[in-house]
Order: structure tokens, then sequence, then C-alpha cells
């Protein structure tokens, strides 16, 4: 009999034997764990027991594939010895599409917790491991955050290997490589390390698999915490990882020759390295005519600069250089001023922290009374607000054109560090106008050229050296021209059709 | 260490920037701007009068104020005194005006004090009130709803688009007055509103409008132009606009014909000894007919045709007689002929103006009709 401790530092790779009553004792106060002690061959002389999770596995097909070819008088009635049965089971006498053998404790325990079925027989020291995972999980359905409108309807769910097997379906060659392993020292979280051997760069494909050997938590229960232990500069609000739902983006970043990433319980792909380019592209342009997709390009980057510049420059503009706005429409701003309160700094901060409670109100409510919630906030509040000259309506629509501009970004981290990088670049033109709107670009700009990922500029293509950074940052070649990878990826394979 | 350095610098940059002597010094709250669209600028015994308007909000109406002291700076900084809690805002300055007198008395000071002032800007319509002061225009046109500031737009908008007035600015006449010695301002009139529609009244409100150019010799002023001449004036230099001509047609009707650009092309002739001659101009122009008293036939195109080569050749003619009676070659006619042949008028043993009245001068007139005959079906 082992002492609690002991049983808990098993799980810490302390080697116990397997039996049947160790299992149970690692497996004590676990309301969910099954064991029954089954005959082979109907002979009560020689038994074995089955061990598994409650709804972890299919249960009828314990019973089924297990069970009943277990307790068949024709086929394990002859067993000479337990272990000889167990090599019976490993060679087809039960129904497993996959059978493992295993030695120690620990490796049973985990295949349990991953919805493992395991056959002990006493005194052998061994158990045969059958997958029968329950089907009690949640069916592929659409995207919610990336919707498509002319590509796969389809989205990554919560469990590894559905979501393995949705990329296998896009890349149907042994060239994409799954790596796969355990990561939190509690949760035991399946992690898949994916790429397409020959595309993606060694080198990367190392470095990643270096950087999750080396996590060491508790669990991985949510996508915070493998980012910042994959990333080069946790510090930076500015992403640093591909985040996608959909199994057909995250294909195509391996096929540009970047490493996946996927985690049982999390219904999300990431992929590295990334530049900020990467986050202005959506899977759609693929899918539409090049102008178009250039076009759209080109309207996200003014977006992204319209969303983090618009409140700072009319703060500087209108508290500092007024001479810049044409005489007309300053008459009209003064007008539409007259009579409010505040000043324009504190119009432009109160207007963007009631934006952000709108939006957290709106996420955090179930949909209908988060609509409400908008549609109060919005017109409700808006134009009370105007009317009672609390705030004037350009505040209004400085701050509301800022927020939907940053709505068309395809990427919502960036979308959040865009509005946190909008209120600090708003006090930098409350305390020095245009200067500091500059002061305050030269800072990002700065921590934007340190930063990169596995190697890789963030602000690649403009900074790699290579020839037409602007073409490969906002064209959309022709697919016919679009004949190579991109070279900053360094992929051993560049070239991805004749 | 290096995260620490950068932090301090950037905390630097904004404490420099927060100074007084900083960008902060330009702080400014909106709703306390006075936003001044026209000044008007007069002399007077020892010193200026300054003259400001500013269009309010709806309540306030056009807010006029006006001061008098011995310079612009010391008269602005009255107004400022007496705005109370508004702050002048110079910056949207759109029309500067200038009475006759001032004008005569020469422009150059105001011109030096546009070029240096931070506030205003050099590419400002500069125009002259004929026979009348700034001040009265800025403090007397218009009503409490609309004032000054209304009518120069409208005026503003005839000079962009009329030949018989043109926008004169500041810097254009500061480059005019240095490189020839002669510039044209437009002028202004002082006219009752009711008036410019036919019906004289002695209560209604002033007006402003276009009456052709001022003369400006050495900054000062010194003659006016017609709008007829303004015509002419637009044809010699080449910024033909259109121009509503009446001509009377052979039948004695009257029918007017509006230019549809034109050119015109100085050629300089030179004397054996090398030395400025004369002057060959010929002028072109295309037309149509706006309002026409007679039937459309070839034989009115032709006489029609005629008369306005006729009357353009005679406003020429009478400009250039003024640019040559004044010695001011306000036309820049210097230019052209140093463009022509620039070695040539390196040699001229004397300054253009000086040999303008001695000039030959050989006026051709090309006019075409178009569009004789294109009538609406009825």
């Amino acid at each position: 009999m082992y002492t609690k401790s002991e049983l808990t530092q098993t799980q810490s790779r302390v080697l116990l034997p397997l039996t049947p009553e160790t299992l149970k004792q690692v497996f004590s106060d676990c309301a969910d764990f099954e064991s029954r002690a089954v005959c082979l061959g109907l002979d009560p002389d020689r038994t074995v027991t089955v061990c598994w999770l409650d709804g972890m596995v299919a249960g009828d097909l314990v019973a089924e594939d297990i069970i009943r070819p277990l307790t068949s008088a024709p086929r394990q009635s002859d067993a000479a010895s337990p272990a000889d049965a167990l090599a019976r089971v490993l060679s087809g006498a039960v129904y497993s599409h996959a059978a493992r053998l295993r030695d120690t404790l620990e490796d049973v325990a985990d295949d349990l917790n991953h919805g493992c079925c395991a056959l002990l027989a006493e005194g052998s020291g061994q158990a045969v491991c059958f997958e029968v995972r329950s089907a009690c999980v949640r069916t592929v359905s659409e995207p919610t955050l990336e919707k498509s409108l002319k590509g796969a309807k389809d989205a990554f769910v919560e469990t590894l290997r559905t979501n393995t097997a949705l990329v296998r379906r896009r890349l149907a060659t042994p060239g994409l490589k799954i790596r796969e392993m355990s990561v939190g020292r509690r949760s035991h979280t399946r992690v898949s390390v994916l790429y397409l051997e020959g595309v993606a760069a060694p080198e990367n494909v190392a470095e990643l698999r270096r950087r999750l050997e080396s996590l060491d938590v508790d669990a991985l229960a949510a996508t915070g915490i493998l980012e910042e232990a994959l990333i080069d500069a946790p510090h930076s609000p500015f992403p640093q990882l591909l985040h996608t739902e959909r199994p057909d983006r995250f294909a195509q970043y391996l096929l540009e020759g970047r490493v996946g990433v996927l985690v049982d319980g999390l219904p999300i792909g990431l992929a590295a390295p990334v530049t900020l380019a990467d986050f202005m592209r959506v899977t759609g342009d693929s899918c539409n005519h090049y102008l178009i997709a250039t076009a759209l390009t080109l309207l996200r980057w003014l977006a992204l600069g319209l969303s983090m510049l618009l409140p700072a420059l009319y703060v500087a503009v209108a508290l500092y250089h007024q001479e810049m706005i044409p005489t007309r429409l300053l008459l009209s701003v003064i007008e539409a001023k007259q009579n409010v309160p505040f000043s324009t700094a504190l119009e432009i901060l109160g207007m963007l922290i009631s934006f952000e409670l709108l939006q957290e109100a709106g996420l955090h409510l179930p949909n209908p009374i988060g609509d409400t919630v908008s549609i109060i906030g919005a017109l409700i509040v808006g134009q009370s607000a105007v009317e009672a000259r609390v705030v004037s309506p350009i505040a209004i629509i400085v701050v509301a054109f800022a927020g939907i501009a940053g709505y068309t970004l395809p990427s919502q981290d960036l979308g959040a560090t865009v509005r946190l990088t909008r209120l600090g670049l708003v006090l930098a033109a409350i305390l020095g106008g245009l200067f500091g709107v500059g002061a305050g670009l030269c800072l990002l700009l700065l921590h934007l050229a340190k930063l990169d990922s596995l190697g890789l500029d963030y602000t690649a293509p403009l900074s790699d050296g290579r020839p037409l950074p602007l073409t490969r940052l906002l064209l959309r070649l022709p697919k016919r021209a679009d004949k190579f990878r991109d070279p900053a990826l360094r992929t051993p394979d560049r070239r991805r059709q004749a | 260490m290096r995260r620490f350095f950068y932090l301090a610098l950037a905390a630097l940059q904004l404490l420099l920037l927060a100074g007084k002597g900083g960008v902060r010094g330009n702080y400014r709250e909106l709703e306390q701007l006075l936003v001044i669209q026209t000044m008007g600028v007069d002399t007077r015994t020892n010193g200026v009068t300054l003259s400001l308007a500013a269009k309010g909000d709806s309540e306030q109406g056009v807010k006029r104020l006006k001061a008098a002291a011995s310079s612009m700076t010391a008269a602005m900084e009255r107004i400022r005194l007496e705005s109370f809690e508004e702050e002048l805002f110079c910056a949207h300055i759109g029309h500067l005006l200038t009475g006759e007198k001032a004008a005569e008395a020469g422009l150059t000071d105001l011109l030096a004090d546009l070029a240096r002032s931070p506030d205003l800007r050099l590419d400002l319509p500069l125009y002259v009130v004929r026979e009348d002061t700034a001040e009265r225009a800025v403090t007397e046109v218009g009503d409490s709803s609309r004032g000054i500031c209304d009518v120069m737009d409208t005026v503003r908008q005839s000079t962009l688009r009329r030949a018989d007035c043109g926008e004169t600015t500041a810097a254009q006449i500061d480059a005019d007055l240095k490189r020839f010695g002669a510039a044209l301002i437009c002028a202004l009139r002082l006219v009752p509103a009711a008036e410019q529609e036919g019906e004289p009244g002695e209560n209604a409100p002033l007006t402003a409008a276009p009456e052709g150019y001022g003369v400006l010799r050495d900054g000062k002023l010194c003659a006016y132009l017609t709008p007829e001449q303004a015509v002419a004036v637009s044809f010699l230099k080449n910024e033909t606009a259109a121009a509503e001509i009446p001509l009377r047609d052979s039948y004695g009707r009257t029918a007017v014909l509006e230019t549809q650009g034109g050119a015109c092309r100085v050629t300089p002739v030179w004397g054996e000894d090398g030395q400025l001659t004369g002057l060959r101009i010929a002028a072109e122009t295309a037309c149509s007919v706006v309002e026409q008293g007679a039937a459309g036939d070839e034989r009115t195109s032709d006489m029609l045709a005629a008369r306005l080569e006729e009357y353009l050749a005679r406003q020429i003619e009478s400009v250039l007689r003024e640019s040559r009676e004044l010695k001011a070659d306000f036309l820049g006619l210097a230019a052209r002929v140093e463009r022509a042949d620039p070695a040539a008028y390196a040699r001229l043993d004397r300054d253009f103006s000086e040999l303008l009245p001695e000039l030959e001068l050989e006026i051709t007139v090309s006019a075409r009709l178009r569009h004789m005959s294109d009538r609406k079906e009825m």
C-alpha cells in the first residue's frame, strides 16, 4: 500500500509497480474511475481487470469490443498466462483500432485520462490500453469568429485528433508532420506541432518544440499561457502568433512555411513565425480577384492608420494646430462645441473609455442583451449626450469612426492592440500636439522594429532588405505570378508552383 | 539599463514639448477661438486703423472689431484686450483689405509685415477699397447675420471665375513689385446692396463688388484699371477666364459674347543696334454668343467676330497706353521679352519700364465665333 503523497508523486514520474491495485489507489476518490474484473474465456481462475474513466470512453464500445471478446471462451480459454492473454489481445483478439502495451503506471494513468481503456493482468506488470474515446464531443461546425463567404465552412473543435484530421484532409501528404507532446504538470494536455516537411524551416520547428518542451505550467487551460511561452517578446502588446479557428487558413499557414500548434481542448490553431503584415491578410483574399484583394488590403491598412491615429490627430489639431483645419470645418466644429463644458481632451478620452465600456458590456452579455446594450449605448446615450451638450457631435464621430475602422482589422488581437495604442497616442497628443503624436509614433516604430518572431523581423517585408517591399506588403499578385513563397520565411522549398 | 535610458529619453522629450516654450504654448480650446476671417488696414495720422471681422456662431452673428494704434501689432493687442475671454485667431484670415489712402501711402510695409507674421499667410488675396476705407468695408458691409466675410467669399468666387477682375495675392503683388516695380491689386467698390439690384435705397446695407484693378508702382497705388481694361489684362497675362462682352450687331441690337479661353503672344522687335524697338502683340480668342439680338447667320457671325476683335484691340491698347504713361510694367512684359531672347534683354542699356513709353506697339487680335447655330429645339 502506498501513501497519498507517494501516489501523487507517481504522476511526477516516480515509477511504481503496475498493478490493478496501484492504479485504483492512484485514482482513489475519483468518482468517474471504473474497473471491472473479467474472467478470460469465462474461466474464474484467469481474470484480468478492465479500467476506464466513465464519460471519457464510450461504454458500449468497451462492452462490445473489449469485454465481449475477452469473455469469449474459444478465444481466451487456452491462454497459458495473463501475459499470454495480453499478447493475444495485442495481436487482435480485442476489436480496437489502437492498442498500446504499457508497462508504467504513469503511462496507463495518462492513457486513461485521455479516453483509453486499460486492460491489466495481475502479475504481468503490463497493461494494454485501447482507444475507445467517448463520442460526447462537439461536432465540427461553422466558424464563429472568422466568417467565410466563398471558402470552407468548417472550424476547429476541442478535440485534438479531429483538428489534426481536418488539417490532414487539406494537406493529404505524408510531408505533413504532426509531432505530439504533453504539456502541463497536472493537465497533461496534448499539444501537436504541425509542419510541412521540406517547406517549414527546420530551425523554426526545432525552436518551437524546444519552447514547448521547456513550458512548465500546471495546466494549459488557455492559449495565453501557450502564447507567452512561444513568443519572443511577451511584454509587447502586439500579437506574435497567428490564431485561426479555420482549418483551411491553418493549412494555408503551413503551406507558406509556418509551423502550427494545435492544443487538445482548444478550438484554435496557432502558427508562427509572423509579421505585422500577416495580421492584415485574410484567407478570403485568395478567394477574391487579385485587384479586389489588393484594394481590400489597402483599405485595411488605411483602416489601421485611421483607427490608431484619428482620435489623436483630432485632439492634436483641435488643441494645438487649429490652423490646419479648413475654415468652414473649424467654424462648424466651434459651433458644435459651444456650451460643451469639457475640454476636447477630456471629451475624447471620455468617449474612448465609454466606447470600450460599451464594447466590453456587449461582449460579456448574452447576444440579445448585448445587442440591446449596444443600441442603448450607441444611439440613446450618444444622442442624449449630444443634446445635453455633454459631448460634441464631432467627438462622437471621431471616436465612432476610429472604432469602426478598428473592426475592419481581420485580427482581433491586433484590434485590441490598436485600441491600446490609440489611447496612448491620444495622451501623447494631449501633451504635445502633433509633436507628441510624432514622438509616440517614433516610440511605436522603435518597438515594432525591435520585435521578431522566431528570427523573422516583425516589420518584414519592409525591413528584410529584399526587393519590392511595398509590393509584397500591399499587393496580392495574380496566382500565376505568385510562384514563390515569402523569402523572409526561409523555406527550404521556395517554389510553390511551376 | 538601456530600457530605462529610452524611457528617460522619452520622458525628457515630453517635458520639452510640454513646456511653455514648446508646443504647450500653442494650447487653445476650440470653443474659445474667435476665428477672424477678414482684416482691414487703413492709415491714419501717426498710425494705423485695424479692423477685423469674424463669423460668430448662429446666435452671435457677425463680430466686428476695430482699433487704432501706432502700429498693427499695437492695434491687434488693443483688440485682443477688448475681446474678453475670446481668443483672436488670425490663422484663418481669408481676405485682406486696404483703404485707398493706405494703398496710396504704400503697401510695402504691410507686405513686409505679412511676410514676417506667423499667423498671416502670404497667399492671402489682397484688395484695395476704391475711394473708401477698409474700416468701413469691414464694419459696415452686410447686416447682423451676414458680414464682410460672406461678401468677400462671393467676391473671391467672382475674381476666380471672371476676366473683368482677378484675384491678386499678397505674395504675387510682392513678387511683381520686386521684379517689375509695379503690380496690380484687385479693386473693390462699396455700394448699397439694393443698388446692385437697381433699387437704390438710403438705408440699404452696404456690399462690396469687384471693380477692375488698382495699379501699384513702387508699392503705391497710382491708378485704376476699369473692368473692361481688366479683360484685356487677362488676355495680356494669358490668364483668360470667361468674360461677357456686350457688342452691337449690324442691326443695332446688343449681342453678348462670352470669351472661352484665349492666348496672347508678345514678340519683341529688336533694332539693328540690338536695342528693343517695339513689341508685337498677337491675341487670339474663341467665343460664343450667349445673348443674341440678330439672326445667327454667317454674315452676323463674321461681323460680331470683327467687332470683338476691334473691341479687344482697343482695350489692349488702352491698357498698354496706361502702362506706358505710368512707366509701370504691371503686365510683366519685361519677363516675356527676357524669355524670348535672354541675351538681347541682358544687353538693354536702360530699364524696361523706361523703355516702355518709347516702344512701337503692333497689336493684332483674332477672334473666332463658336457654336453660332447651337440652339436647342423649341
